[in-house]
């Protein structure tokens, strides 16, 4: 161990890298707090997905990651302090290893004290969290920074300055991913990067650093055990390439580009390479192929001319930029004269003594149900034939249900695969899977993981007491009515209530509808909004005259009216009372009435109209008066509403229940203003109306005005 | 023993060390002298184990020294640019020589410490450029290595330094049998310090000797005759220069002087006169058989 | 005891050998008296011991001291007879050369003055001598 590693220039290493590494840490511990906290104080209600969490500490990452290696490494660009190192007696593996784990734990310790702050944060403000599978983000990000660290040295050890630095470590970062995305996305068939596809190299999930993810696919999966373990080994392989040039290098290459013409080569040949890229990749086209081809010689000789600061070396290399045309060709066109690699296995029938089924979600919600349906053991030939046929079609990339199936074979042995399956294909298998109990009866299951409640307008403690009802009450429907209540998972109308969930390294999502579908739920819920806000709503309807006289510059008054109830009322989400404005003062452009005098005062005529609506338009806004009582400009049939309305009681009947929100906003600071009170405010309640007469006019005065409003 | 055997280094085009062979014996305190460029640097980089040669070979003791830990750890070298960590006190760089120096004494380090009078705690970075040199010196010979390398080390000290750092390397010399090799630009400085002596001109050694045999091998020789003469009288003899002001003649030789001036004597002279040479001297002597102009070879004389 | 003139063109080499004999010539140290270490005058002088250690080497090659090992270096008994006989041979090299110079007619008074001289100088020399 004494000869590979050096416990005390380890040390030393550690403690030259505190400014960066601590900085770095600390921003990002900041950032996260930030981050949970803008997202806690959002209106989103939900459980963030892995590819939201992996944005900040990624980018972390890749500032320290690039960082911290060039840092500590620094002293092999400059002669006096190379030869220092080299002098002293520690061998060059001593050298390397002692560094290289410095900067780990450095970056280790930024890893997990910011992600461990959002974690805290979660925790301690109740947000709801997938802590399984942030766990499972974390140790993703552990491999990453392994893998940066591995790349960069290795750039460090076979250049010898800032800037060849750098750019190698670029190169080796991101020139093969780059070459594999630019491969698949060529080849349009798409089967380059099917799931089922063994050569799955192409998912970012497989080495993270590499293409911020979006460039191929959006899916990134952050629980791939394959994927981690390859990126894993990957990592180790870039550390032992690196300690291997480290060795070898030369401590007089202090202040050179590079080791060997051949390095200098491949770092200049593959700078360049992804502006030649970019017109095919992203442009699609091959018009803007010579603007780019000639950017990329430039940055080509450019590379060169800033690397070795020499014009003739510069000279010298512009011939083997051919080299780079070339390669683009061959990634450029090869690609698209294959029809895509499948390499499925075919599966046989046959052979299937049972499968289990699970819904890939990356991250995503997916259905409770689909979580838990991996636990039933499928024996159903159909199903298996089904895959069978699956297997066999050369699928495109189009509309894909991704699946991961567990097959057990007669013969006692077990596979797992990845299956994509189309539209058609997936109902399908609903169908065929609804066959079986289990699995019927697990669609009407109640989520059963970590679960959180929202419900707008709820406080914490009623949401509790809302969600411990919805649940008792979910226990007592049918089956048929648990599952469709389940089955519109995505109900977006409101009244609702949501629960977001985790079980393992999956995330669901309900919005449960707050109708009489749930009466006692519903029931629980009008009560709520009275408690919290009914009274108040009361007075803001008879407050109604009041608001039409505020001096503000701009006022409105909304009523949102929400209903169930025999005289079967639209459901209005909002509709403006809307004031009109009286202008104060004549428009000093008199309308004259029009006049014949002759073509040749047309013009004049014209420019005297558009002087006169030109001026109507600039006060329109802005000058303007009421007059006592409630202004002429307001529809005396909306006054009708409010009247309606403000003759109307509280009330929780399930059966017939009108929930009204007042949402009365005004802005000035007018003397009249100030007297009326609060500038905003708004209020719920839930009321039965007066009479039957009430509800018949209501209904007609809405349908009179159904054009007015914004239903849902 | 440090074996240089035919080595070439060369750095893109330039070859700053040509097959240049030579042998240091140990106990040896070895000068080197050169103009900049001359390859001194480089040769002892190379014995250092910070370079690895191009061609031919540099051994210490049989061994190669590059990426060798044992054999390093008994070599110290204080280069001509100096380094230290950044913002590193005295303190912080013995912790550092310690840990990978087997054989450093803090004892020692403590005791030059106050021989040298610099301040353990402040930053290397604010001391004078004499100071950093102490300061590379005090942290070198702690580290009670075999052998010291001394790059123009001296050339930055003042007088008194001088001297104190001589007789610790002397204590060494004598104490463990250390050897050392030492460059400058001042011929006055090594031949107070060396016993050996080596020119180094663009990448090869033009002589190398004792510095005893180097001050006894040429001597000046003033000798008058009462009948005329010229330097036909002295074809018998290992002349350099000759120069004749009336019947006075100045001769550069070389040989055993006890046995010229016996030979001479037979000859009559009215004058005879033995007057060595100083080092400088017989470098330009030397260097002036062998075709080689003294500018060009010693830049930058510092005394 | 030693001095050695660091700036004088006489190698420090031939200047110990000298300084030893004269040590020696003039009683300092007796016979079978011990000549100091290499240490010793390496660290007073601040001279490079190799350079000492050739000197003491040469002087015992030429048989003025022999070392004891672990003991140190010893003036060998005979080593002010074999002074003597060198100054012997030089003074028989002054014969003749005297003999040379009477022959060509130089008068004896010239001969003693140049002798004289010499005996001054070296009297002052001595004087000079510390230790």
């Amino acid at each position: 161990m004494k000869r590979v590693f050096s416990k005390s220039f380890f040390h030393e290493v550690f403690r030259q890298l505190t400014v960066p590494g601590a900085v770095s840490g600390g921003v990002f511990v900041l950032f996260s707090i930030l981050i949970a906290i803008i997202r806690i104080t959002s209106a989103e209600f939900g459980i963030p997905s892995a590819l939201e969490l992996s944005i900040a500490p990624i980018i972390y990452i890749y500032i320290a990651g690039f960082m911290l290696p060039i840092m500590a490494f620094g002293w092999l660009n400059k002669r006096s302090k190379s030869d220092f190192y080299h002098s002293i007696p520690l061998s060059r593996t001593q050298l390397y290893t002692s560094t290289v784990l410095a900067i780990f734990v450095w970056m280790c310790i930024g890893i997990l004290a910011g992600t461990g702050v959002r974690a805290l944060t979660a925790l301690v403000m109740n947000e709801p969290f997938n802590y399984l599978m942030y766990g499972c983000v974390i140790v993703n990000m552990l491999i990453a920074a392994l893998e940066i660290i591995g790349a960069v040295s290795l750039a460090c050890a076979v250049t010898g300055t800032w800037f060849s630095n750098m750019s190698a470590a670029l190169v080796i970062l991101f020139i093969p991913r780059l070459i594999f995305a630019a491969i698949s996305v060529m080849n349009e068939s798409g089967t380059l990067f099917l799931r089922s596809n063994q050569i799955l190299l192409v998912d970012p999930s497989y080495n993270l650093i590499a293409m911020p993810y979006g460039l191929v696919s959006m899916r990134v999966s952050f629980t791939n055990v394959w994927a981690m373990l390859y990126t894993f080994a990957y990592s180790i392989v870039l550390l032992l390439l690196g300690k291997l040039a480290f060795k070898r290098r030369k401590s007089e290459l202090a202040g050179n580009a590079s080791s060997s013409w051949l390095v200098q080569t491949v770092i200049r040949t593959f700078v360049c390479f992804p502006i030649l890229l970019i017109p095919i990749l992203l442009i699609r086209g091959f018009e803007p192929l010579l603007f780019f081809g000639v950017l990329s010689f430039v940055i080509y000789c450019m590379y060169e001319l800033i690397s070795t600061k020499s014009a003739t070396k510069m000279l010298k290399a512009m011939p083997l930029f051919i080299v780079d045309i070339v390669l683009a060709g061959l990634v450029l066109i090869v690609p698209k004269t294959y029809d895509g690699i499948n390499i499925r296995q075919p599966i046989d029938a046959s052979n299937i003594a049972s499968v289990r089924i699970k819904p890939i979600s990356d991250g995503d919600y997916i259905k409770y149900a689909d979580i838990k349906t991996y636990d039933i053991v499928i024996t159903d030939y159909d199903v298996f034939e089904l895959f069978e046929k699956a297997s066999e079609s050369k699928a495109n990339d189009n509309a894909f249900y991704d699946y991961e199936i567990e097959l057990s074979y007669k013969d006692g042995s077990k596979s797992v695969k990845q299956m994509e399956l189309t539209i058609e294909e997936s109902m399908q298998l609903e169908s065929l899977l609804m066959r079986n109990k289990s699995f019927s009866e697990a669609q009407a299951g109640y989520p059963g993981g970590r679960n959180y409640y929202h419900c707008k307008g709820m406080s914490a403690e009623q949401t509790n007491m809302l969600a411990r009802t919805l649940e008792k009450e979910f226990a007592e429907l049918s089956t048929k009515e648990r599952a469709s209540l389940l089955d519109g998972s995505w109900y977006t109308g409101e009244p609702s209530i949501t629960l977001v969930g985790c079980v393992g390294i999956d995330n669901y999502h309900y919005n449960f509808p707050l109708d009489n579908s749930l009466p006692k739920t519903l029931e629980m819920y009008l009560g709520f909004i009275n408690d919290n806000e009914g009274e108040k709503a009361l007075k803001l309807i008879d407050s109604f005259e009041d608001w039409t006289k505020r001096e503000d510059e701009s006022v409105s008054y909304t009523l949102e009216l929400k209903g169930e109830g025999e005289g079967s009322f639209v459901r209005i989400s909002s509709w403006d009372l809307i004031f009109k404005r009286v202008k104060v003062t004549e428009n000093p452009v008199a309308e004259t009435p029009y006049v014949d005098e002759g073509e040749s005062n047309y013009i004049d005529e014209q420019n005297r109209d558009w002087e006169y609506d030109e001026y109507n338009e600039y006060y329109s806004d802005t000058e303007y008066v009421y007059e006592a009582g409630i202004p002429a400009e307001v529809n005396p049939e909306y006054c009708e509403i409010i009247s309606i309305l403000s003759r109307a009681s509280l009330s929780t009947d399930v059966n017939n229940y009108l929930i009204v929100t007042i949402d009365a906003n005004g802005i000035g600071d007018g003397e009249l203003t100030r007297a009326y009170g609060a500038n905003y405010t708004r209020a719920t309640a839930s009321v039965k109306l007066a009479s039957d007469e009430d509800y018949a006019r209501l209904n007609e005065l809405i349908r009179k005005y159904e054009y007015d409003c914004e239903k849902f | 023993m440090i074996t240089v055997n035919n080595v070439t280094k060369q750095f893109g085009s330039f070859k700053a060390l040509d097959s240049m062979s030579c042998k240091i014996p140990k106990g040896c305190i070895y000068g080197m002298v050169g103009s900049n460029g001359a390859g001194k640097s480089t040769l002892m980089r190379l014995i250092t184990g910070i370079y690895k040669p191009d061609g031919g070979s540099v051994e210490v003791e049989g061994e190669a020294v590059y990426d060798n830990t044992t054999m390093k750890n008994r070599i110290v070298f204080v280069p001509d640019e100096l380094y230290f960590l950044p913002g590193a006190t005295l303190n912080r760089m013995s912790k550092l020589y310690s840990s990978v120096y087997e054989r450093f004494s803090y004892d020692r380090y403590k005791e030059l410490l106050g021989v040298f009078k610099l301040n353990p705690n402040s930053a290397i970075s604010t001391f004078s450029k004499g100071m950093k040199r102490q300061a590379a010196t005090i942290l070198a010979l702690s580290c009670n290595a075999d052998y010291i390398l001394f790059d123009e080390t001296f050339d930055g000290l003042d007088p008194v330094m001088r001297n104190l750092v001589r007789s610790m390397l002397y204590n060494d010399v004598m104490e463990r049998n250390a050897t050392a090799v030492i460059t400058s630009h001042s011929l006055r400085e090594l031949e107070d310090t060396c016993d050996q002596l080596a020119l180094l001109h663009k990448g090869g050694i033009v002589f190398e000797n004792e510095i005893n045999d180097l001050k006894t091998s040429l001597y000046k020789i003033q000798v008058a005759f009462d009948k005329p003469y010229d330097r036909s009288m002295f074809n018998d003899f290992d002349i350099l220069s000759f120069t004749k002001q009336g019947s006075v003649s100045s001769i550069i030789a070389r040989g055993n002087a006890e046995e010229t001036t016996s030979r001479l004597k037979t000859m009559n002279p009215v004058l005879l006169e033995i007057v060595p040479l100083s080092l400088e001297e017989i470098f330009v002597f030397e260097m002036d058989a062998l075709g080689y102009e003294f500018s060009d070879v010693l830049k930058e004389e510092v005394l | 005891m030693f001095n050695i003139d660091k700036m004088s063109r006489t190698p420090l080499y031939e200047q110990l050998i000298e300084q030893f004999e004269s040590c020696i010539l003039s009683g300092d140290i007796g016979e079978d008296g011990k000549l100091p270490s290499v240490r010793y005058l390496s660290q007073h002088l601040n001279i490079n011991p190799n350079t000492l250690q050739r000197a003491y080497t040469e002087i015992e090659r030429r048989g003025l001291c022999y070392s004891v090992p672990g003991n140190g270096r010893f003036i060998s008994p005979d080593a002010l007879k074999k002074l003597r006989e060198q100054s012997l041979s030089q003074t028989a090299e002054l014969e003749a050369l005297v003999t040379s110079l009477r022959q060509k007619g130089v008068p004896m008074n010239s001969v003693l003055e140049v002798v004289k001289r010499a005996y001054d100088v070296s009297d002052n020399m001595e004087r000079k001598e510390d230790l």
